[in-house]
């Protein structure tokens, strides 16, 4: 198999674009299709400042690394979750990439330790208040990232989710009808009232074997073994699923979330010719609903806000 | 399901003296190492340890490889997942799947995919 533009020998094959590419070529085609993402969702520009949500894992660094190529100013938060196993590994990882790749580009890495500021593993957290790991994790992630966002003054809130992360969940969402969240559900999110990030998702055109490919080939050293906790979930039957399909029939997973990205598109178009636009809008909705959080001040729909509540819980739990 | 394959090509391949040298493939989830009978392309030994190429990487020393290219015997290959399972921002947005339930990666790998006809799948 030989490259498509330079005709030399090729590391990855793409049947979705019936294409071919050695490294360089590849390289420049992964970064296109994300200065197309950044482009035409009108994403952030050269002049802001991101913060990117690193992991450890592939997407985000590559996420980290593309963007600093491509010359944005981007820093990055980690969130140490503080479980036995995962947790230093995968720090160790993003570390290392901030001293070897994002020091030359001038950028910062941030990091959250769950078990000093919360006062314990993401784990025992979701013990004492006799939830799912995973949620709790989601609460604890979403609050941190998006609070460090905000105080620190950056402008958008980059995160690491490939078109198999983005189509998985439509179908998740689509079989079970969460017609909410489908709305809520773009590579773009706007900063919709005062206290929330804008966040967006400059890898929603690249699949995710392209994003661990451009890892592969530009020597990121990732952590390739997932949290543990990610075991068995939704998502990867989803994803399987869905790429039985893309095996049959190359070009399935873009077909289906950009297609439905276009619906999207053409409703809201719809929705804002009328006279009197429908408030569907996410930004509409969030406006008419959250207002600050009693004990933190970050926005809720609630009087206090999801991470405040679980953290008295949490409290209550350890004295008893 | 990989080890009935192994053995399966071994036995085709016949002669003790086979077994002196063969490409060693290490592959994930959970990690081990197995040997193989080359020369194969990458897409067969994809397909004879039921994989997708779609989920996976395949790479030789520290070079990804396409799948028309030849693994042989003296080859260190990794097969490398590429799939990992996703935040919990939407894992606990999508009804049913709070947390992790207690099924493993492996038993979400195509098992049979292989023995049907694999136009079962699409109109
Ligand atoms: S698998 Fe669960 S606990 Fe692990 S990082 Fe993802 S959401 Fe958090
Ligand atoms: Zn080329
Ligand atoms: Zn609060």
């Amino acid at each position: 198999m030989n490259c498509n533009k330079c005709k030399t020998k090729a590391v990855i094959g793409l049947p979705r674009h019936n294409a071919a590419f050695c490294k360089t070529c590849f390289n420049t085609f992964v970064h296109e299709q994300v200065a197309r993402a950044i482009k035409g969702e009108r994403m952030f520009g050269r002049d802001h400042r991101i913060l990117v949500a690193v992991s450890g894992g592939k997407d985000s660094l590559a996420l980290w690394d593309i963007l600093l190529k491509l010359g944005y100013k981007a820093d990055a938060l980690y969130v140490d979750l503080g479980i036995p196993g995962y947790s230093a590994k995968s720090r160790e990882k993003v570390q290392r990439f901030a001293d070897t790749v994002a020091r030359t580009h001038e950028a910062t890495l941030l990091i959250h330790k769950v078990e000093e500021e919360e006062g314990a593993g993401i784990r025992e957290l979701a013990n004492l208040i006799h939830r799912p790991t995973c949620s709790t994790c989601g609460t604890i992630k979403r609050y941190q990232f998006n609070r460090t966002a905000v105080e620190q003054h950056y402008d958008v809130m980059a995160t690491g989710h490939n078109l198999d992360d983005e189509a998985s969940r439509l179908l998740g969402n689509v079989l079970h009808w969460q017609e909410d969240y489908l709305d809520k559900q773009g590579p773009s999110l706007p900063a919709s009232i005062e206290g929330f990030a804008k966040k967006v998702k400059p890898l929603y055109r690249l699949s995710e074997r392209e994003v661990a490919a451009y890892s592969v080939l530009n020597r990121i050293d990732y952590i390739v073994d997932e949290c543990p906790m990610a075991k068995g979930s939704k998502m990867l039957l989803y994803k399987e699923v869905l790429n039985r399909l893309e095996t049959e029939s190359p070009g399935t997973k873009q077909a289906f979330y950009c297609g439905f990205l276009e619906k999207q598109a053409s409703a809201l178009r719809q929705g804002s010719g009328q006279a009197q636009p429908a408030p569907t809008s996410m930004a509409e909705k969030d406006r008419a609903t959250l207002h600050p959080c009693a004990t933190c001040g970050q926005p809720t729909t609630a009087e206090i806000c999801s991470y405040c509540k679980m953290m008295a819980k949490a409290k209550a739990g350890s004295t008893r | 399901m990989a080890d009935s394959c192994l053995r399966r090509s071994r036995l085709q391949s016949g002669s003790a003296q086979a077994y002196h040298r063969r490409m060693k493939v290490h592959l994930s989830h959970p990690e081990r190492h197995v040997e193989v009978k080359g020369p194969k392309r990458v897409k067969d030994l994809l397909r004879d340890l039921n994989l997708l190429v779609e989920a996976h990487l395949v790479i030789r020393g520290d070079e990804l490889v396409t799948e028309d290219e030849l693994l042989r015997d003296e080859d260190y290959v990794e097969i490398r997942p590429v799939i990992s399972g996703g935040s919990a921002d939407e894992e606990s947005r999508v009804r049913g799947s709070r947390g992790a339930v207690e099924t493993s990666y492996r038993s979400l790998l195509p098992r049979t995919s292989h023995l049907v006809p694999r136009t079962n799948f699409l109109p």
